[in-house]
Parts: structure tokens; C-alpha cells; sequence
């Protein structure tokens, strides 16, 4: 019987087995594999022990795209967060035309991400809608994917295409808020910033922390908005790990095992990621 | 558990048909992924006199005095009717790809065979040729794209030395041809000569009299030119100079002022080899940079063009923001066909004192394709007719592309001479027997190769232009950097020390 109820569970857990193993544990495997060797353009590999990884850490791409992957990611979280908080504050009080704000709240995260990144070459060009309003409130245009300010226009987009996902988070956790602490605190006189700090960020913190922990995850992986703005310039200066990793395979030293040497470098940074987000979610 | 009652459970039989089914079907699967192509062993010619002779099932063995060739001596015979994946650069001009698309199906109808052709961006096509490569599903053959070296100089490409022996190699420029030959084969063959012109509002130039300035003789002179024609503050530029990463125009743009300044790239494919920042090359280098920094700090340029990807230039002086630009036709072919007003106040010169060839489109076999003679025949059939080539391809892209074969650049020269074209300023056969340089190649070795054609379509040289314009690096410091990274790339592609 014991053996009869392993067997059925194997066997139900098997397509899914399959599956994660075709598409995720063998590509891990030959990343991590291919990673030890040198392979030029169509040949055969063979086994260069840890030179690749000796040039990755030797290489100023690996400091510079790692610095600027945190920049972007961790301030695109934090004003994600801001607004995605202070928006589902908003939305979760009850007024008329509540429905209809929150339908058109998810509007920029239900659109394809290479879309939006098309939107803003248009509100980004010398005479699109930025630097159209900024002249009709007398100002001067901004070069906005210009050396100054590539990186805070890339950061815009994301923030702009991100902030509903921490909105829907954070609102469906606001709605399991028991009332009645609200009623009992309003009994004893606390105010509205007292209930805030004492009642509602308590109850919502480890959904916040969720969807903050795993829009990091997805940020620090955007390649669509930097490969569509900047290809990761002017000069470096948007250079993240998606787009170091693409170029050093295809673009630049077209050198696959390279590449693949750096993602497994950042690798444990995704690890200790997805370990934290595990916890909070469990 | 002691005293419950456990109710015992049977595995139900249609639980275990499934499984059955499952394991069939993956069995299956299996079976036919692993099964060899259906093959018909042909008999073998041994075309070498052999000290030795083995002959094995299929294969023949050729034993010579130096090496062992190994010559497979079988064919794959086709199931069904033979298949060619076609991949091309998608270019600014549609009536390109119309014609090779028409000529491909032509072609294709005529020796029932089927063709599938992907049109790819001009951005793109790069990496997605290298990742098919390293997947080891390329396509068949590559109509109009690039890049090349980096497969020619793998191995990895079919010669072509007969195609081009059929379509008289005498008649196609030296400039064509040495930039599609490697190791004495041709490898791929040129698709068009993408000569750059510089276009300039004839009627802004007489507005701010400065006809004197026109054309100009040389690259001074186009910056004496451009500083009077210069207006920002009605947001007319003098000169669109692209200075965005994302796109081949920064990179060759500078190339002009890189050669007419007297720098140099390398002579040979050594560490000694590379010129970049050696003197007296360095200093003509430095010059170009020099002059580059001069111009946008002037604001010769739109403010913006430190964004601009390859279609922003056209954009700009299409939109009347630059008075000139310095672009292959395709600014003239989008003029003449949408905005003629200022087609007609448009004048064309060439950029003097050198003149860059971009036209680095070429077509190329890969080796792993099952029908070596069809891709070939195919390529052969889309140059046989070389009045057509010229009329569809060239003549259809306004002269975007110009013709890669003498006779035919000698009959457009005769049709300027009667009056024909006269936007251009100078008898345009002149222009392409001027070009000694090419966009992706090196100088003064005139050779396309790995490093120099990687250094153009992974945007290093335009990261090096920035560097220097943009950020306001030291321009000694940027030289010596790039030439070092140039000089590291040699030795991992070819060896040294």
C-alpha cells in the first residue's frame, strides 16, 4: 500500500518533473557546464578550466553592470512601492467610481513591455510629449536618454510599467485588514496616521515585502526596456546585467561560454533573492 | 493508526492505460528523434592520387603524403521537395526586398523548389545569425546581410569562387571583392555599393551665401560649411551627427574623419599589426576626435543626436531640423518618394577627401545546408541578369544601391552624361571608382575580418566615440584603452602575443 501511494504520487508529479527538467535543470546545467570551456563561433568546445571566470572578474564590465543593475532595480522598487502603496491606500477607500479607477490602475502593467518602451520613444524624442509640455510651461527640453539622464528614464519606464503590480498586491492585503481594529482604534481615539503605523502597515508589511522581493527579482532581470532605449548607453551608463550578459554572447566578444560564466557570477545574488522571497512568502 | 480502519485502494485501470499511452508516445519520440536522415549512398570519386586507398561503406578514405582527407560520399535524399530558409537584412528601401523576394520566387517556381525568407532588422540580424549559428539551425544561404567575417573566417561558409568565376570576376570592383575573400575564396558575394553622400539644403546655402563652400572639398571645409548654415535657435542644426550606440551611422560617420585625418586601423592581423595608437596614425586619430568635440561643443548638431539611431539623421533632415547630412540615398530615396519639395532643394555631393563604401550586405551559403548547389544556383540566378539587378535592386532604391559590376556603374555614368540624375553634383561612376574603404573592413589592409567587423556591429567603436564627444574622456587616454582592447581581441581570434 505504501509503495502503491508513492507510486501514484511519482506518477503524478512526473509530467510536471519532466517539464522543469528539460526546460530548467538541463539549461542550468549546460550554462554551468559551458561555462568551463572555450568555444569559437560554430565549433566544438573544450575544457579551459576557470579562465572564463578569471576574465570575468578581471573586467570592468562585471563592477559596472552590477552597479548599475542595483541603482536601477532598487530605485524602481522603492517608487514602485511608494505609489503602488499610496495609490491602493486611495483605492481602498470606498467613493464613487472606485471600480472603474482600479480597471484603469492595471492599464501600463497589462501592457506588453516592448509597447511601452515604444510609448516612450515618443514622449522621449526631442519633440515628443516631455519636452512639449516642458516648453509650454516654459522650460527647456530634456535630453532624457542622454548622457544626465539615461538612467533615470529608464528607471521612469519601469517604474510607469511596475507600479500596478505592487498596487494590486498591496490592495488585495488591505482588503484582509479585520475592520473591526480600525473601529476599536477609532474608540480610543487614534488618528488616521496612528491607524496607518499601527494597524495597517503591520498587516500588509509581508505583502509588501513579497511583491517588493519578487519585483526586484524581475527588475534586476529587465533586459526589453534597456535593450529597447539604450542597448545599455550612452557609453555604459545603463549597463545592466541582462544586457552585459547579451552583448558579451552575441554582440561583442560573441563568446557564449563568457556569458555564461557571468550569469553564473551574478547567480548567487538571484539565489539569496529568491531564498528570502521563499521565506517571507512561506 | 492503530484501529482505523485503512480501506484499501486499487490503481485503477484506466489510470494505468495512460501511463502505457505516455510511455509509447516518449518511446516514440525518442525513436524518431534519434533516427539518422534517410540516406542514398553514392559512389565515390577519388579525386586525389593516393598512396592508400580504404574504402568503407559510404566513405572513402584518401591517404596523401601531407594529410587525411576524410570525403563523405553520401547524399541526403530528400523526403519531399527541397526547402531553402532565406534570411535578409531588412533594408530602408521595400522595393529591395520586393525584387529579391520576386527573383527568389521566380527562381523557386522554375526549379520546384520551395523558399522561406525572413527579413530581419538591420540591428538584429547580427545576433540572431550568431545564435543560430551556436543552436546549429542557421539558415541555408543570407541574401543582403551580414555580418560575414565571422562565419567566413569559422569555416563555416560554402566558397563561392565559381559563382563569381561565372559572373566575370573582372567585371566586379577590386573594393567588392577583397572585402568578400579570405583565404584566396570568396566566401560571399557584395550586394550593392552603399556609397555615402552628403546631402545639403542647396536653398539654406544660398539663403546664408555660402555657395563658395559648395561642395566641399574636404572635411574642413563641410565643418565652415555646416558652422554657417547653422541656426538652432529656429532649431535648424548644421550637421546631423549621429552620436547614438545603438547604430552603425556614429560608427562610420567618424570613419570618414578617422581615414581623411590620417589614422589608421592595422596592416596585418598581429598584435604588431594594429596601427590605432601608433603614431603617426595616433595623431590622425586624435585629429578626428579633435574635430568631433569641436563640433558638439559648437552645437553644430542637434543636441539630441547623442540619442539618435541609424534612422535619426534621415529624420532630422527629412523634418528640415539639419541642413546637412551625410548618409547613403536612402534620405534621397525617402525625399524623391514623399517629400519632393525638398527633394527638389536638395543636392548631393560626395564626402570628400575619402569615400566609404557601407554596402556591407552581402550573400553567403552556410555549409550545413542539405542543398549546397541549389543555394549557389539561386544566388548566381539573382546577379545573372545584372540589367535587372540594377534596375530592381539599384535603380528601384534611387541609387541607395549602386551596382557591384563595372559594365553596369558604366552605363548609369553614360545615362548622368546625357542628363539623367542631376542631383548628383559629380558624375556618380567617378564616386565608386574613388571608394578604397569599406564600413565593417579594415585599413590600410583592406580585409573584412573577425575583430573589425565585431568592434563595428557590437557598437565598441561607437562606445569609443561617446566616450570621447559625450563623457569629455582624455582623448589619449580612450585612444590608448581602445587600441589595447583591439590589440587583446587580435590574440584571442587569431593568436599572438
Amino acid at each position: 500500500m505504501k509503495y502503491k501511494k508513492a507510486l501514484y504520487e511519482w506518477i503524478y508529479i512526473l509530467p510536471a518533473l519532466i517539464t522543469l527538467t528539460i526546460l530548467f535543470i538541463f539549461p542550468l546545467f549546460f550554462n554551468f557546464w559551458i561555462s568551463f570551456q572555450e568555444k569559437s563561433l560554430g565549433k566544438e568546445a573544450s575544457f579551459v578550466g576557470l579562465k572564463n571566470y578569471i576574465k570575468v572578474f578581471n573586467s570592468s564590465v562585471l563592477y559596472v553592470s552590477l552597479l548599475n543593475t542595483f541603482i536601477y532595480a532598487f530605485t524602481a522598487v522603492f517608487f514602485k512601492t511608494i505609489i503602488g502603496l499610496t495609490v491602493a491606500l486611495f483605492l481602498n477607500m470606498k467613493f464613487k467610481g472606485r471600480g472603474f479607477l482600479r480597471g484603469l490602475s492595471i492599464l501600463p502593467w497589462a501592457l506588453p513591455m516592448y509597447v511601452v518602451c515604444v510609448l516612450f520613444w515618443f514622449n522621449y524624442d526631442a519633440k515628443g510629449t516631455f519636452n512639449n509640455l516642458l516648453r509650454f510651461f516654459g522650460l527647456k527640453p530634456i535630453h532624457w536618454l542622454g548622457f544626465d539622464y539615461a538612467m533615470p528614464s529608464v528607471i521612469l519606464i519601469n517604474v510607469w510599467h511596475g507600479w500596478p503590480f505592487f498596487f494590486m498586491g498591496i490592495l488585495a492585503g488591505l482588503q484582509a485588514v479585520p475592520i473591526e481594529l480600525y473601529e476599536s482604534a477609532e474608540i480610543d481615539g487614534a488618528s488616521s496616521f496612528q491607524k496607518f503605523i499601527h494597524i495597517t502597515l503591520p498587516f500588509i508589511k509581508p505583502v509588501i515585502l513579497t511583491v517588493a522581493l519578487l519585483s526586484l527579482m524581475w527588475t534586476m532581470g529587465d533586459f526589453t526596456t534597456i535593450y529597447m532605449m539604450t542597448s545599455g548607453g550612452p557609453v555604459d551608463k545603463t549597463l545592466t546585467i541582462p544586457m552585459a550578459s547579451f552583448q558579451i554572447a552575441f554582440f561583442r566578444e560573441v563568446d557564449i561560454p563568457l556569458a555564461a560564466a557571468y550569469t553564473i557570477v551574478i547567480l548567487p545574488i538571484y539565489l539569496v533573492l529568491i531564498f528570502i522571497t521563499l521565506r517571507q512568502m512561506a | 493508526m492503530s484501529g482505523e480502519k485503512v480501506e484499501k485502494k486499487k490503481i485503477s485501470p484506466s489510470l494505468i492505460i495512460a501511463v502505457v499511452v505516455i510511455i509509447i508516445l516518449l518511446a516514440a519520440l525518442v525513436y524518431y528523434a534519434t533516427l539518422p536522415p534517410k540516406v542514398e549512398v553514392v559512389p565515390t570519386t577519388i579525386v586525389q592520387t593516393a598512396l592508400k586507398t580504404e574504402t568503407l561503406p559510404g566513405t572513402t578514405i584518401v591517404r596523401t603524403e601531407e594529410r587525411t582527407v576524410v570525403q563523405t560520399a553520401v547524399t541526403t535524399v530528400a523526403p519531399t521537395r527541397p526547402k531553402l530558409v532565406i534570411w535578409g537584412r531588412g533594408t530602408f528601401v521595400p522595393p529591395q526586398m520586393y525584387w529579391v523576394e520576386k527573383k527568389a520566387r521566380e527562381w523557386a517556381a522554375g526549379k520546384g523548389v520551395d523558399v522561406e525568407i525572413t527579413w530581419i532588422p538591420v540591428a538584429e540580424i547580427g545576433t540572431k545569425l550568431t545564435a543560430a549559428v551556436e543552436a546549429g539551425a542557421p539558415p541555408d544561404l543570407v541574401i543582403n546581410g551580414h555580418p560575414v567575417a565571422r562565419f567566413a573566417e569559422a569555416g563555416l561558409l560554402l566558397p563561392l569562387d565559381d559563382i563569381v568565376e561565372k559572373l566575370n570576376e573582372s567585371d566586379i570592383y577590386e573594393v567588392k571583392r577583397a572585402v568578400c575573400k579570405w583565404g584566396g575564396h570568396y566566401y560571399a558575394i557584395s550586394t550593392m555599393f552603399e556609397i555615402t553622400w552628403i546631402h545639403a539644403r542647396i536653398d539654406l546655402i544660398k539663403k546664408a551665401g555660402a555657395e563658395n563652400l559648395w561642395p566641399p572639398k574636404n572635411l574642413d571645409e563641410l565643418y565652415e560649411l555646416a558652422k554657417k548654415l547653422n541656426d538652432p535657435a529656429h532649431e535648424v542644426w548644421g550637421l546631423g551627427i549621429p552620436l547614438g550606440l545603438k547604430g552603425y551611422d556614429a560608427w562610420w560617420q567618424f570613419q570618414h574623419y578617422w581615414i581623411a585625418y590620417g589614422g589608421a586601423m592595422m596592416e596585418s592581423k598581429t598584435p604588431e599589426g594594429v596601427l590605432i595608437g601608433k603614431e603617426p596614425y595616433r595623431s590622425g586619430l586624435k585629429k578626428a576626435f579633435e574635430m568631433y568635440v569641436k563640433m558638439w561643443r559648437e552645437g553644430l548638431t542637434p543636441p539630441d543626436s547623442g540619442e539618435w539611431v541609424d534612422a535619426s539623421n534621415n529624420q532630422a533632415y527629412i523634418n528640415g531640423r539639419i541642413a546637412i547630412a551625410i548618409n547613403p540615398l536612402s534620405i534621397y530615396y525617402a525625399l524623391a518618394t514623399s517629400k519632393p519639395e525638398l527633394a527638389a532643394v536638395t543636392s548631393l555631393a560626395p564626402v570628400l577627401p575619402v569615400s566609404i563604401d557601407l554596402g556591407d550586405e552581402s550573400c553567403f551559403v552556410f555549409k550545413t545546408t542539405k542543398y549546397p548547389d541549389l543555394a549557389k544556383d539561386l544566388i548566381y540566378y539573382l546577379y545573372k541578369d545584372k540589367d535587372d539587378y540594377t534596375k530592381g535592386f539599384c535603380e528601384a532604391s534611387s541609387w541607395y544601391a549602386f551596382p557591384i559590376f563595372k559594365s553596369q556603374v558604366a552605363k548609369i555614368s553614360e545615362r548622368w552624361k546625357k542628363g539623367e540624375f542631376k542631383y548628383f553634383a559629380v558624375d556618380p561612376a567617378k564616386v565608386v571608382e574613388a571608394i578604397k574603404y569599406f564600413e565593417s573592413g579594415s585599413w590600410p589592409l583592406l580585409e573584412r575580418n573577425t575583430v573589425c567587423e565585431s568592434f563595428r556591429e557590437g557598437f565598441i567603436w561607437t562606445e569609443m566615440i561617446q566616450r570621447v564627444v559625450l563623457k569629455g574622456e582624455d582623448i589619449d587616454k580612450v585612444i590608448d584603452e581602445y587600441h589595447n582592447r583591439f590589440v587583446e581581441e587580435i590574440k584571442r581570434v587569431y593568436g599572438g602575443k
